[in-house]
């Protein structure tokens, strides 16, 4: 279960949704959907982070991961809704604050930014039918997502071993979006800092 | 470098720090000890982004954080101007002032959500006399 903001893979969820909102009306599967693709990318390419495990469901690939990590950006404020999400104009700021550390690790940027710019025009529910049409290997049969039963577990997270790289959060960035991601502390951080004057200070 | 910390409070820190209780002033106590004479200025985790030139040391585990900042190493890596531009009064300070800025509690809204539930646990499935 994830427990803060900080975590690598939802900082990664965050990043798509930032980057879904540049195309067409994002819903929970465009979502879902984007995710399972990046997810797929990165594990061609040995790169672990995003870390997710994908249930088939009627609707596609999915994982319920997902929604946990979405409801915890809500109470962030960063994001408005759970079933549609949507940055909020702070989380839309917030995600840019974070530039450097998505720039950091520039394999993982560029793969994200392509599997974006793949499905930006692309509906929920066109993603939806490509992802259900896909095929996985499954004891060394190719087998089609549609045709497997209900909660089958189609993608696992990259086991540590066959691990190349990773995307990481740095110990100072980690400690950063924990302090910013609680909404209390950052309306107190914002009013502390608005206007600072000598006289602001009793010592 | 061998020279001592000018330590400046900001009166919400003040404000903060009043409303901490006995044993977590203590602990706060031993924490500011440590920012105020590390004169090596290493204390706490260097932030970034949006808090770009503070930092943040830790007590009572990692819930209460105090936010701080060196100006020395302020005036140095600069501030995100997105979030809070430059002090005023920055070319008044000499490099070795120290502000306190804040005192922040993490995560207590999960805490205290916690909280409430085993409130109502309780209330619901009493626990047998």
């Amino acid at each position: 279960m994830t427990r803060s903001v900080a975590e690598p893979r939802v900082l990664l969820l965050f990043r798509i949704i930032g980057g879904l909102e540049k195309g067409k009306l994002v819903d929970r599967w465009k979502l879902q959907k984007t995710a399972f693709l990046a997810e797929i990318e990165m594990q061609k390419k040995g790169i672990g982070g995003l870390d997710y495990e994908f249930l088939r469901d009627k609707d596609g690939p999915m994982s319920p991961g997902i929604y946990e990590d979405m409801d915890l950006l809500m109470r962030s404020g960063f994001v408005s809704r759970e079933y549609d999400p949507k940055l909020t104009p702070e989380g839309r700021r917030f995600l840019e604050s974070l530039d450097e550390l998505y720039d950091a690790k520039e394999e993982v940027r560029n793969l994200l930014d392509t599997v974006l710019k793949s499905v930006i025009d692309e509906s929920g529910g066109s993603l939806r039918k490509s992802t259900h049409d896909m095929e996985i290997v499954i004891n060394g049969k190719q087998v089609k997502i549609d045709n497997l039963p209900p909660y089958y577990c189609i993608l696992h997270p990259l086991a540590r071993a066959e691990r190349k790289d990773e995307f990481e959060v740095p110990d100072d960035w980690r400690e950063t979006i924990e302090i910013l991601s609680d909404q209390k502390t950052r309306r107190d951080l914002e009013s502390t800092f608005k206007r600072v004057s000598r006289s602001d200070f009793v010592c | 470098m061998d020279q001592s910390l000018v330590v400046r409070r900001h009166k919400d820190f003040q404000k903060d720090y009043d409303g901490l209780d006995g044993s977590l002033k203590k602990q706060a106590d031993k924490k500011l000890q440590a920012i105020e004479t590390d004169t090596w200025q290493g204390q706490g985790h260097r932030l970034k982004g949006d808090l770009l030139g503070f930092r943040s040391s830790d007590f009572q585990g990692q819930t209460y954080k105090i936010i701080f900042s060196y100006c020395k190493e302020c005036r140095r890596v600069g501030r995100n101007p997105k979030f809070m531009s430059r002090c005023e009064f920055c070319p008044e300070m000499t490099d070795n002032s120290v502000i306190l800025w804040r005192i922040v509690r993490h995560g207590s809204g999960e805490r205290n959500g916690y909280r409430i539930v085993s409130r109502a646990m309780a209330k619901e499935f009493p626990p047998n006399p």
